[in-house]
């Protein structure tokens, strides 16, 4: 009976797993590239500096100008200030009977800047939970149920694995897919802690849309008194319909750093703007702590005078924007950054191994007789157009960023659909084109795609890796640089996944 | 796992299986639907249940209490989809589910 159920827990994990693999890589992937969506975001926008420090005062008054300007008939506006790792990103973003309004503005000119068109690091941001062309809604839910078969595999696996351990240490190189199971195990259980974390805290993030239920029990369908009460504050109150100039809202922002004794502010937002009962309110830094959103200074947007200062009202509320700000990671430095990028690349790792495993076994098992059926060359193909074809079609994404017209209507759209028409062709090729050489390839289309990116920026920009060290931008050079060294890894796999072929003319042994 | 063990599943691989062999497998396969249903469906409603109940029960305001209960269902649902594979037959899961949900939904009437 211990067998068998040992045996049905090896069915479950590599069925369930192969399924979800697909999403998990997808989800792993652009979620550990969004660890460096400011980054990925001004690389993308190569008119514009990505030096410089970041002056909260001067691009605060420009952008209170710039909507005093063009935004009076908005309810809200929405101010992003620049920070360190983005000190040219001003955006302002506000709503009224035109349309929803996005715009990027310069530090110190209270205008519009221009830049191609493009979603930048956001759409691997918004790829990592919304997936692409089906409503959000759903694709939250799918990677909920992800997630959630994610957490349970977790924990039953540190139940069931009793050498986890013993197997952690194990690895037995050379061209055998045992290499490969080794990987898969290793970076299991060396990335586990890590793993959990981001996979409850990821749940923990869309908490209230998977289990609502608690909140329409206390609160039934006004959500946004629940959402007072939990943030211990409200931020606005009724509009007097009386009009009053604001007060300078850079005013406002030296009171917040004076108390929190910080350089920088974070995100400000303002209420009624124009009206007696306007109101400002200033959110702490993210860098200052891990907590999401710790505490909010309110200001009457008339007076310019501090009406509360707003910590998180309890523990419950504490716990909460604590796990939220674990998951988006924004409060880690540079170090801790790229340290969690590579926990991140491991989990991808963990994954996507399982999947090349798959694959690996089956050539073993057809090479010895029977052939593939026809689903299980489907398999083989979705895990490579997963496991490499997401990579590839990244490239393309960087690529099409370089390439495609300044001027063509809906560029950003074009970007995405790049990226998409890309992932497509690596699924239609893989159908075609299989066996163990098909990956090799595949990991060759990788490495000189993301190659060619500096290549492609050098040629086509003013911020080739050249001219930029000569600048002083050293984000573009560091983007370049990064690209390149993932190319090498993608050219290690090739070689890598190269040796197989002769490997198992020596003999594959069970 | 022992080298024996690997080789007798090779060689069960290479016979190919008789009639009573794939009855088995498909209900042995069966079953592990009827399992997962229980955990994702089964589990999703006791856990609701629990987060509804636990919102009402906690001894703090309202909101703080809706928090922390929704912080809980993930670990909740967690440990009541793996009773729902450890328990000894798929019926015996959905009847637990059942046995759960009752003074679950008892105390919720009770509360509300």
């Amino acid at each position: 009976m211990k067998g068998g159920f040992r045996k049905s827990m090896t069915w479950l994990h590599t069925w369930s797993g192969l399924v979800l693999g697909w999403f998990l890589v997808l989800v792993f992937l652009c979620g550990t590239a969004s660890y460096f969506r400011p980054e990925i975001s001004q690389y993308m926008r190569p008119e514009l500096s990505a030096a410089g420090e970041p002056e909260t005062l001067k691009a605060l008054d420009s952008a209170q100008d710039y909507l005093q300007r063009e935004g009076m008939q908005a309810e809200h506006w929405f101010i992003t200030l620049p920070t360190e790792r983005e000190p040219q990103r001003l955006r302002v973003f506000w709503s009224d009977e035109d349309g929803r309004h996005f715009e990027q503005l310069g530090v110190d000119s209270a205008k519009t800047v221009q830049a191609r068109e493009t979603r930048g690091g956001d759409f691997f941001y918004r790829l990592h939970f919304d997936l692409y062309a089906i409503p959000a809604l759903w694709a939250r839910c799918i990677v909920g149920i992800c997630a959630m078969f994610m957490l349970v595999a977790i924990i039953t696996g540190v139940i069931a694995h009793r050498k986890i351990f013993k197997d952690f240490f194990t690895f037995r190189r050379g061209a055998h897919q045992k290499a490969w199971l080794d990987a898969h195990n290793v970076m299991a259980v060396f990335g586990l802690p890590f793993h959990l974390l981001m996979t409850y805290t990821g749940l923990v993030s869309l908490m209230f849309l998977y289990f609502p239920w608690g909140m329409v029990s206390e609160f039934g369908s006004d959500r946004e008194a629940f959402f007072e009460e939990a943030q211990g504050y409200s931020d606005h109150i009724e509009a007097a319909g009386q009009s009053a100039p604001l007060a300078r809202f850079s005013t406002m922002a030296e009171t917040a750093m004076s108390h929190w004794q910080s350089e920088t502010v974070g995100r400000v937002q303002v209420h009624d703007p124009g009206d007696a009962n306007a109101r400002v309110s200033i959110e702490v830094p993210d860098t200052r702590q891990v907590t999401y959103r710790a505490e909010t200074l309110v200001f009457d947007g008339v007076s310019g005078e501090l009406l509360s200062a707003n910590p998180l009202p309890s523990l419950a509320s504490h716990t909460y924007g604590f796990f939220y700000g674990l998951h988006l990671g924004r409060f880690a430095d540079t170090g801790l950054r790229w340290l969690l990028f590579l926990a991140g690349i491991g989990g991808t790792g963990m994954v996507a191994t399982g999947l090349i495993l798959w694959s690996q076994k089956r050539y073993s098992r057809w090479q010895s007789g029977s052939g593939p059926t026809v689903m299980y060359r489907l398999i083989d193909a979705l895990n490579r157009t997963v496991v490499l074809g997401l990579p590839v079609a990244m490239a393309s994404f960087f690529i099409a960023n370089r390439l495609l017209p300044i001027e063509l209507t809906e560029r950003q759209h074009w970007e995405e659909r790049s990226f998409m028409l890309v992932w497509a062709a690596v699924l239609l090729l893989s159908l075609c084109y299989q066996g163990r050489q098909a990956w090799r390839h595949l990991a060759l289309v990788a490495t000189l795609g993301f190659a060619s990116v500096p290549a492609v920026s050098a040629l086509t920009t003013q911020r080739g890796m050249l001219s930029s060290i000569q600048q002083g931008e050293w984000l573009f050079v560091g983007m370049d640089a990064a690209l390149l060294v993932i190319a090498i890894v993608f050219a290690a796999l090739a070689w890598h996944l190269g040796r197989h072929k002769k490997a198992t003319l020596r003999g594959d042994q069970p | 796992m022992g080298k024996s063990k690997a080789g007798r599943s090779n060689a069960a691989r290479s016979v190919s299986p008789s009639a009573q062999q794939i009855a088995q497998r498909r209900q042995k396969r069966w079953a592990v639907l009827m399992r997962s249903l229980a955990a994702m469906f089964g589990g999703y409603a006791v856990t609701t249940l629990a987060v509804v109940c636990l919102s009402a029960a906690l001894p703090m305001a309202p909101a703080f209490a809706v928090i922390t209960a929704t912080l809980l269902s993930f670990l909740i649902l967690a440990v009541i989809a793996m009773w729902c594979f450890a328990a000894k037959t798929a019926a015996r899961a959905w009847l637990g589910l059942l046995l759960m949900s009752l003074p679950l939904a008892a105390l919720y009437g009770v509360m509300r």
